[in-house]
């Protein structure tokens, strides 16, 4: 009976890592001067309504490869829209003259790399990828 | 010579802005993205008399052809700072104005005060429907073009030279956009026979839309007056020349009906749109109020719903146009009761031409589309699409007559497109 209990729990906190590892968030550099940011924020940032931050810095939205799953995890999160419908966003919003999509990259550890390093830029990565040079300014509800 | 000094000077502006282009990709790369569009595009129109075009600026098509709806376009973002950047398209595609400059559709210089405030000069979109700012571009949009009843008319302003404003903020959880503009064109439109050369000047916009969550409104107005048009007024000022007003006093206001100079023209759009996904909606309503007989008042719209399962989206489409008042006046007015017999009758036999004239510019039809959309890769969409457009009698402006139709007509356009970016 001590050895299912035992057994139970273990399964039941590694569902909880394992869903943790896998959950998004938004971060950016540690050096940036944001400490947090709401859901619409990020919304105005990511969908080229805004090409700052709250504060008047310039922001530099970075996106994962194209066809990942945290690419289209994020967007769904965010606005509710698949891969497909955000392709065709941004070729409004481009080729109207109003904004540039978010910087790609043709891997995750560039992507990563320019996060690190750059005070401007911000990103999604999964909770595992968190490391001490970035910030967390915005958890998914789950 | 006014005229010539403004060109001129619009065309150097122009090509000041591509030339600072050329200066910032030879000295900074980063500074300068280049993107592009296209689209192959094969229609077949099943009409001997009546030639199609997506606008009045593109040349009519029938039978077979891949000229309509195939265009390329190259696009350059230049960043200079945080303030100061510029944009400049260059769309090559079949049209009816064969000038060099014009396949530049878009080149300005833009300054952002912050985020709030957007001020731009140059050659742009004028923003008064949906689709105004990224018309050309088949892969951004659901159907094989825009509908014609509602796009087509309105294309001879599609853009503008001079300046903008935007004013943009969050409102509650939408977003709000108001934009301001003021400028002039010139083009080259399409009429049932050949095209007119037309320059519109004192181009005032105002846009306002907002979006939230899946709903966008939208609401436009335009006003501009025609101060060149290249068809003249030299009959009737022969025929007055030969009656004149103590003979024919109604010929001064017949005249002036068919005058152009400081005549307002001016255009009222809503537009809404929901999209959750699955299911999308997107309907459109505008009203032309001219002052010029020539140009008819005219009201027209659509209304579009698209289900989107997975890659591919299903829609229909219904889209009209036409003139809110139906019959204009082919009187040639007040004829002096004093005038010989043989001057009155020979003043009543222009009566035809009057009607003819006020009939070539109306515009009266309706077009049900049926069609897809596929997603085939991330950059490239392929579209199939099947226009019916029934058009009223003596309502033929959106096509170009190759054999004058005795009565109303039913005509098929099927499309099919292959639509890319890079």
């Amino acid at each position: 009976m001590r050895l299912l209990s035992i057994r139970l729990i273990s399964i039941f906190m590694f569902a909880c890592l394992s869903h943790s590892a896998y959950a998004l968030v938004v971060v950016v550099g540690k050096n940036n001067s944001i400490n947090s940011l709401s859901k619409t924020q990020i919304i105005d940032i990511y969908m080229g309504r805004y090409s700052t931050f709250p504060n008047g810095i310039v922001a530099k939205p970075l996106d994962r490869i194209a066809g990942s799953p945290e690419k289209q995890q994020f967007y769904q999160a965010l606005v509710n829209k698949n891969e497909a419908k955000i392709n065709a966003y941004w070729a409004r919003l481009l080729f109207s003259g109003r904004a540039s999509p978010p910087s790609n990259f043709a891997t995750d550890t560039e992507m990563l790399e320019e996060l690190r390093s750059s005070a401007q830029a911000i990103g999604y990565v999964l909770e595992s990828e968190v490391d001490d040079s970035m910030k967390v300014v915005y958890r998914f509800e789950k | 010579m006014l005229k010539t000094l403004s060109t001129y000077l619009r065309e150097r502006i122009y090509l000041l802005i591509l030339s600072t282009f050329c200066v910032s990709g030879a000295f900074a790369n980063d500074m300068v993205k280049l993107n592009g569009f296209a689209t192959l595009g094969a229609i077949y129109n099943d009409s001997d008399d009546l030639g199609f075009h997506p606008n009045l600026k593109i040349p009519a098509r029938g039978g077979f052809s891949f000229a309509p709806d195939s265009v390329i376009g190259a696009q350059a973002n230049i960043e200079f700072n945080a303030q100061w950047d510029a944009v400049v398209q260059a769309v090559f595609r079949d049209k009816l104005d064969n000038k060099a400059i014009n396949y530049i559709d878009v080149a300005f210089l833009r300054y952002r005060l912050n985020s709030s405030f957007e001020f731009r000069v140059g050659r742009m979109n004028t923003d008064i429907y949906f689709l105004s700012e990224y018309k050309s571009v088949g892969y951004a949009y659901l159907w094989a073009r825009p509908p014609a009843e509602f796009y087509g008319k309105v294309s001879a302003v599609s853009q503008f030279e001079g300046a903008d404003v935007l004013y943009k903020r969050s409102l509650g959880r939408g977003f709000l956009q108001a934009k301001f503009g003021y400028g002039e064109t010139d083009a080259a439109i399409a009429t049932t026979g050949s095209a007119v050369d037309i320059h519109f000047t004192n181009i005032l916009m105002a846009s306002l839309s907002y979006q939230q969550d899946e709903w966008q409104i939208r609401a436009s107005f335009l006003d501009t007056k025609v101060d060149e048009f290249s068809a003249s007024l030299e009959e009737v000022d022969q025929v007055l020349a030969f009656f004149p007003p103590s003979v024919w006093p109604g010929g001064p206001a017949l005249r002036d009906r068919f005058d152009f100079i400081g005549k307002k023209q001016q255009f009222y759009g809503l537009g809404f749109q929901y999209d959750n996904d699955l299911w999308l909606v997107q309907s459109e309503i505008g009203f032309i109020d001219s002052q010029w007989d020539i140009e008819r008042d005219t009201i027209s719209g659509y209304i579009s719903l698209g289900y989107q399962p997975d890659n591919i989206t299903y829609f229909a489409t219904l889209s009209a146009i036409e003139p809110t008042e139906n019959n204009l006046s082919d009187s040639i007015g007040e004829i002096s009761p004093d005038a010989p017999a043989v001057v009155a009758a020979t003043l009543q036999s222009f009566r035809p031409l009057i009607s003819e004239a006020l009939n070539r510019n109306r515009i009266k039809q309706h077009t049900f589309s049926v069609g897809a959309n596929w997603q085939l890769y991330p950059s490239l969409v392929a579209k199939l699409q099947i226009d019916c457009s029934v058009i009223a009698d003596n309502g033929f402006a959106l096509w170009q007559i190759y054999s004058e139709p005795s009565t109303s007509q039913t005509v098929n356009v099927s499309s099919l497109s292959l639509n890319w970016i890079f």
